[in-house]
């Protein structure tokens, strides 16, 4: 119980990690490991997503319905389960970088001014 | 697309049966990303064991992962449910003493409030076991000086075709009846009733069939007849032979046809019929007598059902207008002014019958609902104890829950695991009460609740009952559980964990502790005082009743009832074997006098009708019907009531002697104050109507019951009956020089020597009539002590547990008073006062408790006031007594405490 109250204060936080996960997801579908090493790559070793917050996070889209999953060969021919973007969740995707983008921007021009 | 709540439960409840399934699949996708993790590491260039253990660390808890997860697909509140069920089962378990108490106290406490509130719901609360009874009602003829429910059979036919309202009217009629089957004699409840009274209620036979419209059409046509499921019990022993036997009812002989169903009791809660006969055959059952043509015969009562749709208020109009029309043109070319006027007057109203007709209901309604609110207080009573049990224990397990919340448990998720256990606790004291309850049932419906006969009660539990039932559960879990759950789960960590595992100790957790004890204690104190002042109150207007002068002289009285009428005497002929069997009884050995009555003493019959007397202006608020009474001659002196002015009745005031009558003191004092009413005149019909002289006046008498107040009666020679003829059974009283009872033998003979088939309906005492009337007082008073001494013993005990309690947690306090120079008295003396310092509060809360109850019960009281200064006394001084006795041990024990030992112990 304790846990949920902590991942409440840091929805901020939690929202991302989805925003990230369904953009990594838009440009093709891919297995949990594949997910947090794509987002470690492209955001030049910044970000490093936890696997203790990662596969619940992917259990939690795929609960809202945003991804759907399926189990798969991997490349070296282990069995592994793949995700995939869903409609509704591209269509969430996009709203959700348009909130970022406007947020970011906003925050930009607060810390501009002198 | 379904809503996302939707998914969301649907995947945890198809994931309850897929529960294997997703746990491996979650395994699995983890090994996969360390398996991957760790390839890229031996990608890298690190040796395999490396790369493992480097993977894993950098894993995390695998753990905590899946619980996140699992959490998605679970209701985790049923699980922590479960577990919360299993850890307080073992609770339970461990702790045998606590549990027994607790669930015995709780036994007590539900299954008394069950047993009472399950007679509630019958005669109180549940609707007739017949198709939607919210449609029927019964007729009530209603005028300015009458009002009955019963009326003549040739205006049930006229209503019957013209009020549209309706979908069906049926009328019926209640009669004794001489029975004989296969030649055995016997008695039984009758009804008369329309061909379509069983399909107009949808009643259903268990055997046979039910009456058909064609046995309602000729008279006299159909001598079939239906019997009740629980006659067919008694009488035939549930011989399915019984369908197609022949019976005898009054004379003519009957064909059984049907038997209804276990739940069938009739119309009627608390009085039903064995044998239901066609209203055709009316003449038959009541010999001859054709009823059924006459306008004037005043004794069927219907009952309708109105169409689906149809509101009261429209269907009492258009009765209305049925019936005035009927009425105009029955008068037809008789119709005066006078008439009409007194039709204009009369209106027929419609009262409810879904829940059955019921005198039972009003005789036992008031009684039943306090005895519910006694027993009310026992529950309450019982859960308090049960909540001190479970402080007690809370403090005990001080340090588990200590240990839990130190592991993360929060502060609601303690308080439920700890309300689950008094839920528990709650249900097992539920069944165990049921149990008390079913055994309790029984012994309620033994006792005389109206009277001397038993209910015949179908105690069937209904959703009502079973919603009370669960409430009640839940009120009392809630009531016993929640502070003790709030107050333990408030820990501190670090107190509790401390090596003096000794409970909360410190001056911060005490004095709050002791003070939801102390409340407790004095709160049932309190209720207890309410309780036992109920029942003193109770048991001291019992026996004010019992001693109140009824205005004769019960004692050495016996009272037959017979009805000759059933057999076939009518008019004159009656009237001579009247005074046949009372020739024949006056000279028996013993008999001091003997005399006829057509109301019995004290039987709670009424007969009323109006009186008018000459020059005597009728006030509004004046009552408009008296008690009256068709007796014999030396009725006065048999029940030695004393004869003030004029005389009694003689043989002489037969049917063609000039009206006379006899009045009580009351009511002469009323109308004509000091002077003499004997030559005066009144009327039974109306002013204008046949006057009726006074031969005498009579001391005042109970009429129908020890609790009325003063009544005018008016007595009239049975041979004189108004309205021509009698048509009831008479009662004979015969003073004896001995035990009544004795003379059974010789005053039975000598009525049989008379006419062999007389049906002599039953034999009692006067006294016994008295004693019968208070049975109802009796009764409610003595439950109410029943459940008085319950709450006494549950409060004495309470007091014990709680004194005993912080006698033991006080030892080393008791222990330095000692070592400082206190003597074991003195330390006995600081726990009895203590003790009684909560008595005394407890009682002076109650006392304006008790008051407010008084208030409530008072039309159960007789003869005392609602402040009863004895009562309140007495009881009190019950409780302080009992409380000090309660208190003995724990203050023995006190003082028995060993300054050396109870200081090491701290």
């Amino acid at each position: 119980m304790m846990r949920e109250k902590k991942e409440r204060s840091s929805d901020l936080v939690q929202g991302t990690l989805d925003m990230l996960i369904l953009r990594t997801l838009a440009r093709g579908r891919a297995h949990g490991y594949a997910i947090a090493e794509s987002i470690h790559l492209k955001s030049q070793d910044v970000l490093r997503v936890e696997e203790s917050a990662l596969y619940p996070a992917l259990h939690r889209l795929e609960l809202r319905g945003l991804v759907a999953s399926g189990w798969g060969t991997s490349e070296n021919n282990r069995r592994a389960k793949y995700y995939r973007l869903t409609p509704r969740g591209l269509k969430y995707l996009d709203a959700e970088s348009a909130r970022w983008d406007r947020m970011t921007a906003a925050i930009a021009r607060v810390m501009e001014t002198a | 697309m379904l809503p996302e709540w939707m998914t969301k439960i649907g995947l945890r409840i198809g994931a309850l049966f897929r529960r294997g399934q997703l746990e491996r699949d979650l395994d699995e996708e983890l090994q996969f990303h360390l398996a991957m993790h760790q390839q890229k590491l031996e990608e890298q260039g690190m040796p395999p064991e490396e790369a493992r253990y480097a993977a894993r660390r950098a894993f995390g808890n695998p753990t905590q992962t899946k619980e996140t997860s699992r959490d998605l697909w679970t209701f985790r509140f049923l699980e922590t449910l479960a577990q919360d069920l299993r850890y307080g089962l073992r609770q339970l378990r461990r702790n045998p003493g606590f549990t027994v108490a607790a669930v015995l106290t709780l036994a007590l406490g539900i299954g008394t409030n069950t047993a009472i509130f399950s007679l509630i719901d019958t005669i109180l609360i549940k609707s007739l076991p017949v198709r939607k009874p919210e449609q029927l009602f019964l007729f009530r003829w209603e005028s300015p000086h009458v009002v009955t429910d019963a009326l003549p059979y040739p205006l049930f036919d006229q209503i019957r075709s013209n009020a549209h309202a309706f979908q069906a009217m049926y009328a019926f009629c209640n009669l004794d009846l001489a029975t004989s089957v296969d030649g055995k004699p016997g008695l039984a409840a009758g009804q008369l009733v329309s061909g379509n009274f069983f399909s107009m209620l949808g009643v259903r036979t268990v055997a046979g069939r039910p009456f058909t419209p064609e046995e309602d059409r000729v008279p006299g046509g159909d001598p079939v007849a239906i019997i009740s499921y629980r006659y067919w019990k008694r009488q035939f022993g549930l011989d399915p032979s019984a369908v197609g036997k022949f019976i005898t009812l009054n004379g003519s002989l009957f064909t059984i046809i049907g038997i209804t169903g276990p739940n069938f009791d009739g119309i009627s809660v608390g009085a039903s019929p064995d044998i239901w006969v066609p209203m055709m055959m009316q003449a038959q059952v009541m010999d001859g007598r054709a009823l059924l043509n006459d306008p004037r015969g005043w004794f069927f009562r219907i009952l309708g059902r109105l169409k689906n749709g149809v509101t009261t208020a429209e269907a009492t109009a258009d009765l209305n207008v049925a019936y005035h029309q009927t009425a105009m043109a029955e008068a037809g070319a008789r119709i005066t002014p006078q008439i009409r006027q007194e039709l204009a007057g009369q209106r027929i109203s419609l009262v409810p019958a879904s829940r059955g007709l019921s005198a039972l209901r009003d005789l036992v309604a008031k009684p039943l609902l306090i005895l519910m609110g006694l027993v009310g207080l026992v529950l309450l009573i019982a859960c308090a104890n049960v909540a001190s049990l479970l402080l007690t224990r809370a403090s005990t397990r001080q340090k588990e829950i200590a240990l839990r919340a130190a592991l993360g448990a929060g502060r609601a998720r303690l308080i439920r695991q700890l309300f689950t256990e008094s839920v528990l606790l709650a249900i097992l004291g539920s069944l165990a009460g049921l149990v008390l309850a079913h055994y309790g049932e029984e012994f309620l419906l033994a006792l005389p609740f109206a009277g001397v006969t038993p209910l015949t009660l179908n105690l069937n539990p209904g959703r009502t009952m079973l919603v009370f039932y669960a409430c009640t559960m839940l009120f009392t879990a809630i009531l016993f559980g929640s502070a003790p759950a709030l107050r333990a789960s408030r820990v501190d960590l670090n107190e509790a964990l401390k090596a003096g595992g000794r409970g909360v100790g410190g001056a911060g957790g005490r004095p709050s502790r002791s003070n939801l004890s102390n409340s407790i204690v004095v709160g049932e104190v309190a209720l207890s005082l309410v309780l036992l002042a109920a029942a003193g109150m109770l048991v001291r207007s019992l026996l004010k009743l019992r001693n109140v002068n009824p205005g004769f002289n019960q004692k050495n009285v016996l009272i037959a009832s017979i009805d000759p009428e059933l057999i076939g005497y009518r008019g004159e002929r009656l009237t001579n074997l009247y005074s046949q069997i009372t020739d024949v009884i006056a000279p028996l050995p013993g008999i001091r006098s003997v005399s006829l009555s057509a109301v019995r003493p004290i039987s709670r019959s009424q007969w009323r009708t109006g009186v008018y007397v000459r020059g005597h202006v009728v006030r509004p608020s004046e009552n408009a019907t008296v008690p009256w009474n068709l007796i014999a001659p030396d009725f006065f002196r048999t029940l030695e009531i004393p004869l003030l002015q004029g005389r009694d009745f003689t043989a002489r005031d037969n049917a063609g002697a000039p009206k006379v009558a006899i009045i009580n003191e009351a009511m002469a004092r009323f109308y004509f104050g000091e002077r003499s009413a004997i030559g005066r005149h009144l009327s039974l019909t109306g002013p204008g109507g046949e006057e009726i002289e006074i031969v005498g006046v009579v001391g005042n008498a109970k009429y129908g019951s020890m609790r009325e107040p003063p009544q005018h009666i008016v007595y009239l020679p049975y041979p004189q009956a108004p309205g021509g003829g009698l048509s009831f059974g008479m009662t004979i009283e015969l003073r004896t020089a001995g035990n009544p009872n004795s003379f059974v033998g010789p005053v039975r003979q000598a009525i049989r020597g008379v006419g062999r088939q007389i049906p002599i309906l039953s034999f009692t005492t006067l006294a016994e009539e008295v004693n019968n009337s208070l049975a109802q007082e009796r009764t409610v008073a003595e439950l109410s002590c029943l459940f008085g001494l319950v709450a006494l013993i549950l409060a004495a005990v309470g007091l014990y547990g709680v004194m005993a309690y912080t006698v033991s947690r006080r030892a080393s306090e008791i222990g330095i008073r000692m070592a400082l120079g206190a003597q074991p008295q003195d330390v006995q003396g600081m726990v009895l006062r203590e003790s009684l310092g909560l008595v005394i509060i407890g009682l002076a809360i109650g006392v304006p408790l008790t008051i407010a109850m008084a208030h409530l019960i008072s039309s159960q009281l007789y003869g005392i006031s609602q402040a009863d200064p004895l009562t309140f006394i007495a009881v009190s001084l019950i409780l302080v007594a009992v409380a000090l006795l309660a208190c003995y041990i724990p203050a023995r024990r006190a003082a028995k405490v060993d300054p050396m030992i109870a200081l090491r112990y701290e």
